[in-house]
This record gives C-alpha cells, sequence and structure tokens, in this order.
C-alpha cells in the first residue's frame, strides 16, 4: 500500500473517531492538514494573515460537517475545497483587492477568452527587482494573476494535484483547468519578463 | 500537420510536461528548427520550475491550537437533520414510531369525546376547601358535573332496584332524573363527594389541608364510598340523597334523640343502624329537622343548595 493510500486510510479511521465527538482525533488531522492547507490558502490570498484566517475557519467548518463528508474525495481535497471556497467569499467581500489584480481575461467558461493583459504601470515589480529578489517576484507575478487562473496554478503547479482533482476543489471540467493553466504560465513568464526588463 | 502558433499554443502544456507523447514529440520536432520556440519553451520551463520549487512556509505555530479551541467551542459535529431524527435507527425509529401511535390514539380519543375536555378545566381551579363553611348552602360549583364523569371508577355501581314501597326520589343514579331542583341538589352533592375524593388536582391548591396527604384524602374518600356501598347492600334500600353528617358526643343516645326529633316533626327513622339513620319527613319539616339535629352535635356535612320543598324527603344522618 502506497503511502498516499496509508494517509488516506488513516484520515478515514480519524474521521470515523471525529464524527463519534473525539476532539484529538480531529487534532491529529489538524496536525497533518494544516501547513499544506496554510500554504495552499497562503499563495492564493496572498495574505499571512488571512491565510491562518482561513485555515482556522476551514478546519471548523468541516468539523461542523463532518457528516456532510462522504469519503469520495480524498480529506485534503474536500479541505482545499473549503478553503478555496472561503477565499472566494472573501474576494467577493473585498472588491478592491481585486482592483489591484491584473486582469488576464474574462474567465469566461464558454471558452471567450480575451488576450492576456499584464498591467503596465506597476512600480511595485520594478522595486522588487531592484531588490533582486526573483522568488518575490514570482510570487509578486503570481499573486497578480486573476483569482481564477491563481486557483489552477497554486493547485497544479504548487500543490501538483492532479487535473481531476484540480477540477473537484474549482468546480471546472479538465479542459478548463489545463487551458487556465497554460493560460497562467504564460502570463507569469510574461511578468517576470517585464519586471527584468525594467530592472 | 500543426502550425508554428499552434505549436506555440502547447509550449505551456510542455513546459510543465503535460502533453501526451504524441503531441509531444511533434512539438520538440519543431522546437528544434524554431529559435523562437526554444527561448520561449526555457522561459517557461523556468517559470513552472520556480513555481513548482517554490517552498512550503511553516503555518503559524500558534495556529493548531487556536483552530482546536474554535472546534472545543463548538462542541460534537453537527449530524445530517435526518440523521439527527432517525439514527441509530434500531433506537429512534421504534420510540419515534410508539411516540406517533400514542399521539394518534390521544388525539383519536379527544376527537371521539370532545366534552371531555372541560373536566381539566373543571379541577384546574382551586375547589372549596373541605373544611371551609358547608352550612351556607352555597351553590354548587360548575365542577361538579364533570368531575363526576371525569371519576366514573368512583360512581357506585347499579344496586338492586328500590323495594316496591320506596319512591324513588332523591335517587339519580338508579331512578328517573329528579325535578330541576333536586337534581341541582343532587349534582352538587356528588360534586362536592367526588372532588373530596380527589386527591391531586382538587386537594392540591388548597391550603387548608397541608397535612393531608394526597394518597391519604383518596383513602379516606374510598373507605367512605366503601362503607356507604356497604351500608346500601345491608339495608337493601337505595340511599338518600340528602345527608346529614354529624360529629356528637354521645353516640349511644344519638339515635334516641334522633326518633324523638322526627316524632316531633311528623317524620320517622328507618332504616336505622350503628352510626346511621335515614329520617323521613316532610319536605316542608326539613329545614326544621336539620337546625334541630344540628345542635345535637358538630355538623360536618350537609345538604347544600335549595332543599325539596314538596313532598317526602329522606335524610341519612350519618354520625
Amino acid at each position: 500500500m502506497s503511502a498516499s493510500a496509508n494517509d488516506r486510510t488513516d484520515d478515514l479511521s480519524l474521521l470515523a473517531a471525529c464524527r463519534l465527538g473525539d476532539t484529538r482525533a480531529f487534532e491529529q488531522l489538524v496536525l497533518r492538514h494544516q501547513r499544506r492547507l496554510y500554504n495552499t490558502a497562503l499563495r492564493i490570498s496572498g495574505n499571512e494573515a488571512d491565510a491562518a484566517e482561513i485555515v482556522q475557519e476551514t478546519f471548523v467548518a468541516a468539523w461542523r460537517k463532518l457528516g456532510d463528508f462522504r469519503g469520495e474525495a480524498q480529506f485534503s481535497t474536500w479541505l482545499t475545497r473549503i478553503a478555496v471556497n472561503l477565499i472566494r467569499s472573501r474576494w467577493q467581500q473585498d472588491k478592491k483587492r481585486r482592483e489591484r489584480v491584473v486582469s488576464l481575461d474574462g474567465l469566461n467558461e464558454a471558452g471567450n477568452e480575451t488576450p492576456l493583459q499584464v498591467a503596465s504601470e506597476d512600480p511595485s515589480a520594478l522595486d522588487l527587482l531592484e531588490r533582486s529578489e526573483l522568488r518575490t517576484l514570482l510570487e509578486h507575478c503570481i499573486g497578480s494573476l486573476d483569482p481564477g487562473f491563481r486557483e489552477v496554478l497554486i493547485l497544479r503547479d504548487m500543490r501538483e494535484m492532479a487535473y481531476e482533482e484540480v477540477g473537484q476543489i474549482l468546480g471546472l471540467r479538465e479542459g478548463t483547468v489545463k487551458s487556465r493553466l497554460f493560460r497562467a504560465r504564460e502570463a507569469v513568464r510574461d511578468c517576470i519578463a517585464r519586471g527584468m526588463r525594467r530592472a | 500537420m500543426k502550425s508554428h502558433d499552434d505549436i506555440r499554443g502547447m509550449l505551456p502544456a510542455l513546459a510543465g510536461d503535460d502533453l501526451s507523447e504524441t503531441d509531444r514529440a511533434r512539438v520538440e520536432r519543431h522546437v528544434a528548427d524554431c529559435a523562437a520556440c526554444r527561448s520561449e519553451l526555457a522561459a517557461l520551463r523556468a517559470v513552472v520550475q520556480a513555481v513548482r520549487t517554490t517552498p512550503e512556509v511553516d503555518s503559524p505555530p500558534w495556529l493548531a491550537a487556536r483552530i482546536m479551541a474554535r472546534v472545543r467551542e463548538e462542541g460534537a459535529p453537527r449530524r445530517r437533520w435526518w440523521s439527527r431524527l432517525f439514527m441509530p435507527v434500531p433506537l429512534r425509529l421504534p420510540l419515534e414510531g410508539l411516540a406517533l401511535l400514542v399521539v394518534c390514539v390521544f388525539g383519536w380519543y379527544l376527537i371521539q369525546d370532545p366534552g371531555r375536555s372541560p373536566q381539566w378545566q373543571a379541577v384546574a381551579p382551586p375547589a372549596q376547601a373541605p373544611g371551609g363553611d358547608v352550612f351556607k348552602g352555597e351553590p354548587a360549583p360548575p365542577a361538579a358535573e364533570p368531575l363526576r364523569q371525569a371519576v366514573p371508577a368512583l360512581e357506585p355501581p347499579p344496586m338492586s332496584a328500590p323495594p316496591p314501597g320506596r319512591a324513588p326520589v332523591a335517587e339519580p343514579v338508579f331512578a328517573p332524573p329528579p325535578p330541576p331542583a333536586q337534581d341541582a341538589t343532587v349534582r352538587m352533592e356528588r360534586g362536592r363527594e367526588v372532588s373530596g375524593a380527589l386527591p391531586a388536582p382538587a386537594a392540591a391548591p388548597q391550603p387548608a389541608v397541608p397535612e393531608v396527604a394526597p394518597t391519604a384524602g383518596l383513602k379516606a374518600a374510598t373507605n367512605r364510598h366503601t362503607s356507604e356501598m356497604a351500608d346500601r347492600s345491608l339495608s337493601g334500600v337505595a340511599a338518600p340523597s340528602l345527608r346529614l353528617r354529624l360529629a356528637v358526643s354521645d353516640r349511644e343516645t344519638f339515635p334516641e334523640h334522633l326518633r324523638d326529633i322526627a316524632h316531633r316533626l311528623g317524620g320517622t327513622v328507618a332504616d336505622s343502624g350503628p352510626g346511621r339513620g335515614v329520617v323521613r319527613v316532610e319536605a316542608g319539616r326539613l329545614p326544621d329537622l336539620l337546625d334541630q339535629l344540628a345542635r345535637l352535635g358538630r355538623v360536618i356535612e350537609r345538604p347544600e343548595g335549595a332543599l325539596p320543598r314538596e313532598g317526602s324527603v329522606s335524610l341519612q344522618v350519618l354520625w
């Protein structure tokens, strides 16, 4: 049995105990999954405080709705989906944050996507390059992606999830996941290139 | 054959090794001959590599503790509504089925007897205290009749028919309905008797008798009822509806006084026995009879309400 299968079995046995009200079992699940979930939330939200709060709300929501988890997906997938939904709710509540996000395109499920655009006036990118922090520039470019593209890039390239799993979490078809992923890679490449040219 | 633009569109996928073997071979053949595509592919691979090697950061050390504090505040995880309602099935379903059956039976019972509900209203208000003034001839409480229905077990069973010579007056249980005034008296007496026999509902609101336990009251009432039934059985005579209960100091000489008074008022004493007797007088002499008998001892119970004014009446005297 693979390590992943072992983890899944362990998750299921802990979940069974949790359903009986065993908070110690749930604490084991928290310790097991909080780090990856925190990193995912941090990359998608771009804010440490928000990420911590989202992880906390995610686990509390998971505890409340343990009865809804049927075990068809992995527990980590279910957690990530809850976290993504929480982040999306925050985005909807915080319009100002979306204003400083680089608009990639219209996020059209029908496939009518407009050409990629990167904000031409972005002084923070130049500032970051002046400090020669390429990693920081990369994170900045990822953070500048439209949320719908950023989610796919992080789940696929950072979390190394399968397309199907990403689709489950985001509620997208596999073809849409791939399309967004490839466009996100191109957008990040363009963002970095632009930032380096300015430097 | 794919064009240059088609191939360029596939470069991001190739950079992440997300192409099938066929497409990969095709794109790589094109890239080998296209310097622009090679450059772009190199940039994309660098991006993908950089993204994939982004180091994970540690979550805040306080995060797990804060999560668990919130979880403990939440209590047990919530189950689905149907799970809360029916699970565990072997325990919940039989109990819920039984409860439903009880509700249905009770509802059917109420529908079948819509006049039953006033019983509870009649029992609820405080009844007259047993130690209260029984001489005032107060009107019968409205609870009397419903109480009689509410306690059918205390209703005397049908007795033998009255002797041929006896008129079935003042015998509501065995005789045809008496005149309205007498009927009211009978109801009043019956109601008072039964309300005294009811332990909890009627006696509970009465602070006048706190020393009497409810069960003791019921027991006493039951004994009294049994005694009266025994008297009736022994005499073979239907009990009179009017009753006077006295506490006398000299029980031995009381029967003589009773006979004297009855004779003076033109009446007779029938069905005399230890501690009891039935005086028959004209209805018009009944008030005098009650007054004179009341002087022989302390009245514990007496007929209430409007006394009959015509005909012959029988007064059961107990001492």
